[in-house]
């Protein structure tokens, strides 16, 4: 009886396997447009940025490059995370379509979230001496 | 010089430490020999020493703190001038360093705790907690073999130690290029506390959830013990009672973190089922699966492995999910990040759950064969084979959360295999969900009805009874429920019943069989308890809405594959933009923006106003009002945009939850940035967009609290009250300061109105004063929000608060 729950566990992880979903470029996921995918990628801050609450506060839109190295559109249903120029690399969750990757979760690696690691002495010295 | 006191401190705890497991070791070995006493006293010795040190080791890091000797890299780091005295405690375990001296500390109480009560059990269970505290030592040690090879990291070096000025002109001598002597002229304040962990639950929240930590040791510690002895009997009491002591607080503490993530980390709720949170929670539910065996075994003699091998994954589990959130082993998948320390620390922790395996293994080999056992298998109408089925779901439950959990650290195997690089679900949310509800489901039934049962050998008739009657009364109000909450998901009907199962259950069995005799109730109060934090967790996550839903902009978004419009809306647009003093609906809600204002803290912090009207649908009439405040601090620390807390309006049945997630920037605006002057006399009007101000005259005592006097002061305060079309709007004091040759002035906001007004100058001869007035244009000062309604999430909170009320009457009742 025991032995028929454990085997029942085991099935159930495996059945949770299916689940996974799989990284992936820009390139792999536009070969299959719909799906939605995570696509790990990094900033092009040679691009500009567009981020205008103003007329329409769930969209924000930049240039991402993949670890291919392709670089795309990418627009992001939400407001501009912050401290978004900071990021080192940049785990987006969406899907391709027409070119552009259309993304609802963007996950940033900073250099550090939560020590603040930047060395902020410079400004405070010309005041004090 | 408090630096290097605290790290002898951490070497004379280290030491202690070790021989302290020595010893005991050897009192345990030499037992009923006199020189088992001598070894026994000296290792009683060696663990108060060691635990003094750890107090040592604290006092002196909370010195360093809070003298704010930033040359100290911990202090500069985590704690800044500005910093109330409350948070001073709070960057102590902010850092990795700090966290593993709060548990040390738990360690330590515990450990001085046993050695009063242990008795026979002292000398055993004292090596183990000796051993684990040498190993937590070696996490402060800071040592270096060889250049590569770091073994933990101290919490007292200095910042010119770790190399962190050595390609920073301004700190070296010009002359020889050696540090300058008064480089800490440059260094007159710390980073300061993360500002999103200035919060009152960063107090409170990691001493509880660490407590809970170092509990686990203990029930692990009698585990290991007992197998050593090769006695069976009477360690169950003692590590009956500290399970049951840290299932409540570990419980607590975890639930704790969920109240904050609620409260103010903008995780849009209270468990996201991130890894930190994951991490946290398995060893509980293991933990708890080991206490209800070792029930069983109490009772019938059964399920003694089982117990020890819970007792054990517990205790590796709480090291394992150190391993899993200190490392940055989970890089992108979790919103938490501890990381830093890297490499060295990866091959440490694992070092140490070696430790502890190894251990753990060697007994369990050793005396396997060894280990009473009660012949034959369970019946099937017993009490004891239905509670290790549940404890069974349990561990499958925690099984199928770290499996998930772990997925970045077996991913590159399965990459090797496979050749497939998985990342975690796409909505990781739902798949927990969608698979926990059922353990959730089962534990919830089990707690019920495996009550009614009896150890060994049950007459099923009356428990049939029993249990249809609580079936037919759960049935009952999960039909009214599910239509009333219009629940659609069969799984969430499902779990409906098994909640209400447990609640009727529990209670029947509460009145019924242990007829109020509240002492011998602990059992099912913290089932009841943990009744209804599930039916908590159902009412406000299922039925958890998103308010504010940006409408205008909803067409020419992106189909999101749902079926309705209204869908494809929730989906996408839930930030929504208010201009100030303009409303915008949300659910029954008319909300306006009435303004910001300051608050200058260290760093400063700014305040929101937000108001909610609620219309009667009919005539449209306003009901009721009341006022929100989300903060936010903007551009902290020079980083980029906001860091926001949310706040909340709380009701019995819900909470309506807001925040901000962006605004306008109030340096870039396009307004009519310039000061207009107005020349006026005592008891004149300035016209404004909308309303006046009326000058009052001027008053040589000034009140205005951003006015710092200083000797030779010759200062004015002119009063002004703004008035609009409902009357007044408020009052208004700028300063004119002359101070020495110089003549400065301090403006003054009305920020309800967008106004900035300052005094230009003075003119005597004309008794009059030229004001210079600003009005920000209402199109420039703006906020986004996002708006939640969390129905009955008071349920969720109150179960919390009555499961740990149980595991305390249930210690409580076991005191003798």
């Amino acid at each position: 009886m025991i032995l028929v729950l454990i085997a029942a566990a085991i099935g159930i992880l495996v059945a949770s396997f299916g689940k996974f979903s799989t990284y992936e470029t820009f390139a792999s996921a536009s070969e299959k447009p719909g799906s939605t995918f995570h696509v790990v990628g990094f900033l092009d801050t040679s691009r500009a940025q567009q981020y205008d609450p103003i007329k329409d506060p769930n969209s924000f839109i930049f240039f991402a490059k993949d670890k291919k190295g392709a670089i795309h559109k990418v627009i992001f249903n939400g407001a501009r995370p912050q401290d978004f120029e900071k990021s080192e690399q940049l785990v987006m969750t969406g899907f391709m379509k027409d070119g552009d990757f259309h993304c609802n979760k963007i996950q940033m690696k900073c250099p550090s979230k939560y020590e603040n690691d930047q060395i902020a002495v410079g400004k405070q010295t010309a005041a004090n001496l | 010089m408090p630096g290097q006191l605290g790290h002898l401190f951490v070497i004379v705890a280290f030491v202690a430490a070790l021989f302290s497991t020595f010893a005991f070791a050897l009192a345990a070995r030499r037992e009923a020999l006199p020189e088992g006493d001598v070894w026994k006293k000296l290792a009683r010795w060696a663990f108060v020493i060691h635990a003094l040190s750890v107090a040592g080791i604290f006092i002196s890091l909370y010195y360093i703190i809070s003298h704010h000797l930033f040359e100290y890299n911990y202090a500069w780091k985590h704690s800044s001038r500005g910093l109330q005295v409350k948070y001073l405690l709070a960057c102590f375990w902010e850092g990795s360093e700090g966290s593993f001296l709060l548990w040390l500390i738990w360690h330590a109480i515990l450990g001085l705790v046993l050695l009063r009560t242990g008795r026979q059990w002292e000398t055993r269970v004292l090596s183990v907690v000796a051993l684990v505290q040498a190993v937590l030592c070696t996490m402060l040690l800071g040592i270096y073999f060889g250049a590569d090879v770091k073994v933990g990291s101290t919490p007292f070096i200095l910042s010119r130690d770790m190399g962190l000025f050595d390609n920073a002109p301004m700190f070296r001598d010009a002359a020889t290029g050696m540090l300058r002597r008064d480089y800490m002229n440059f260094i007159t304040d710390g980073n300061g506390l993360n500002v999103t962990l200035q919060n009152y639950w960063m107090v409170i929240h990691p001493p509880v959830l660490f407590l809970g930590f170092a509990l686990t040791l203990i029930p692990f510690a009698f585990a290991v013990a007992a197998m050593w002895k090769g006695e069976y009997k009477t360690w169950v009491k003692p590590a009956l009672r500290w399970a049951l002591m840290g299932g409540g607080v570990l419980g607590t503490g975890i639930m704790m973190g969920g109240a904050w993530a609620y409260e103010s980390l903008n995780f849009g709720g209270y468990w996201a089922w991130d890894p930190v949170e994951n991490a946290s929670l398995v060893p509980w539910l293991t933990l708890i699966a080991g206490l209800h065996t070792l029930v069983i075994y109490k009772s019938t003699g059964r399920s003694l492995k089982t117990t020890l091998i819970f007792f054990i994954l517990t205790y590796l589990l709480i090291w394992y999910s150190t391993f899993l959130t200190r490392t940055g082993i989970l890089g992108d998948t979790s919103v938490h990040s501890f990381t830093g320390e890297g490499k060295a620390l990866y091959w440490h922790l694992i070092t140490a759950m070696g430790i502890y395996l190894a251990l753990s293994l060697y007994f369990l080999l050793r005396t396997w064969r060894r280990m009473p056992k009660v012949a034959g298998e369970e019946e099937l109408d017993t009490r004891e084979f239905w509670m290790l089925i549940g404890s069974i779901f349990l561990l499958i439950g925690s099984l199928f959360v770290i499996v998930n959990t772990s997925l970045p650290v077996w991913a590159p195997l399965y990459k090797l295999v496979t050749g497939a690089d998985i990342a975690p679900a796409i909505d990781p949310v739902s798949m927990y969900n969608n698979t926990m509800v059922w353990v959730g489901f089962f534990v919830a039934l089990f707690t019920a009805s495996v009550q009614f049962l009896k150890y060994k050998k049950t007459g099923m008739g009356p428990v049939w009874r029993k249990l249809g009657i609580t079936a037919a009364i759960s049935l009952a109000l999960t039909v009214l429920l599910v239509w009333g909450q219009k629940i659609a998901h069969m799984q969430y009907m499902a779990f409906t019943f098994s909640i209400f199962f447990a609640l009727v259950g529990n209670l029947y069995y509460l009145i019924a069989t242990q007829k109020f005799r509240l002492l011998k109730a602990g059992g099912s109060l913290t089932h009841i308890g943990f009744g209804l934090m599930l039916l908590g967790i159902l009412l406000s996550g299922y039925k958890k809405q998103v308010i504010s839903l940006d409408r205008t902009n909803a067409m020419q978004q992106w189909d999101f594959g749902k079926k309705t419009f209204e869908e494809n809306v929730k989906e996408s647009r839930e930030n929504v933009l208010i201009f100030r003093n303009t409303s915008v609906p949300m659910g029954k809600y008319m909300v306006t923006y009435l303004g910001d204002s300051v608050v200058k803290n260290d760093p400063p912090i700014t305040y929101f106003k937000v108001r909610y009207d609620r219309l009667d649908p009919e005539s449209g009439k306003v009901v009721e009002t009341f006022y929100l405040y989300p903060e936010a601090y903007v551009n902290p620390k020079g980083q980029d945009g906001i860091s926001a807390n949310p706040d909340a309006r709380h009701y019995l049945t819900h909470d309506v939850f807001t925040y901000i997630t962006s605004l306008s920037d109030p340096n870039t605006q396009s307004d009519t940035s310039s000061f207009r002057p107005f020349k006026v006399r005592t008891g004149d009007s300035i016209f404004l967009a909308n309303g006046y101000l009326v000058f009052e005259g001027l008053n040589n005592k000034v009140n205005n609290k951003n006015y710092n006097p200083q000797p030779g002061d010759v200062a004015v305060e002119a009063r002004l009250t703004a008035y609009g079309v409902a009357g007044r709007l408020g009052a208004s004091a700028p300063v004119y300061i002359i101070r020495g040759n110089e003549a400065t002035s301090l403006e003054d906001t009305l920020r309800d109105i967008g106004l900035n007004v300052r005094i230009n100058k003075i003119l005597p001869d004309e008794k009059a004063v030229e004001m210079g007035i600003r009005q920000r244009a209402q199109q420039d000062d703006w906020i986004v929000m996002k708006a939640i309604i969390f129905p009955y999430i008071g349920v969720l909170w109150i179960g919390i608060v009555v499961m740990a009320l149980g595991f305390f009457v249930s210690w409580w009742a076991r005191r003798k």
